[in-house]
């Protein structure tokens, strides 16, 4: 799955630092809260999260 | 809950832009277990979705700002963190819920039914209806 719009930003934190596990908790859920409020990732998402739960199609599951 | 709430609660439903704090919780401690996801974590959301399910249309409003979640945290373990391992059971986690989803999907079936009964297919029609129901 691609992200697209925004960009993101893939940079990691510094590492070697004593703050680094926290630098990377931060990396991550910034990367993941990015995405989700990225509308064209919330899309993909959804389509995602169709196919895991059912075959059932975006028009059944939401009128 | 009457299928009618369910129905507009399904078409004004839009997708969380906020990782909801179960989804923050889960990737915490897949994190604080050196990269991986020992099962009493996903045991441990399993039981919050459950008592999410017992709550009512606003919980299940909130579990679907959770299957989001999931799904983020599924993409960022994959294309990220390249751990497909836990990404799959993340996904088959969701996968599991797929009953709870069918019924849901029956539920709003009905009231499409019930919609096009009705002939109109407005809102204030349907509201009316849910009335009588619950009287």
């Amino acid at each position: 799955m691609k992200l697209d719009g925004e960009p993101i930003d893939t940079t990691r934190p510094p590492s070697g630092l004593e703050e680094e596990t926290e630098g990377a908790r931060s990396f991550a859920l910034d990367q993941m809260a990015r995405a989700l409020a990225s509308p064209s990732f919330r899309a993909e998402l959804r389509e995602t999260l169709l196919g895991l739960l059912g075959d059932l199609s975006t028009e059944r599951a939401t009128g | 809950m009457n299928i009618y709430d369910l129905l507009r609660a399904a078409r004004d439903y839009e997708p969380p832009t906020r990782l909801h704090p179960l989804v923050i919780e889960t990737y915490d401690a897949y994190d604080a277990h050196g990269g991986r996801l020992p099962p009493r974590t996903l045991d441990g959301l399993g039981q919050a979705l459950d008592a999410l399910e017992a709550g009512g249309l606003s919980g299940l409003i909130e579990l679907a700002d959770v299957f989001f979640g999931l799904a983020v945290f599924a993409w960022f373990l994959e294309d990220k963190l390249e751990d497909a391992l836990s990404a799959e059971a993340v996904r088959e986690f969701i996968r599991a819920r797929r009953d709870l989803y069918a019924w849901i999907v029956g539920q709003l079936e009905l009231a499409r039914q019930e919609e096009r009964r009705l002939g109109s297919g407005s809102h204030a029609r349907l509201v009316g209806r849910a009335r009588e129901v619950q009287a």
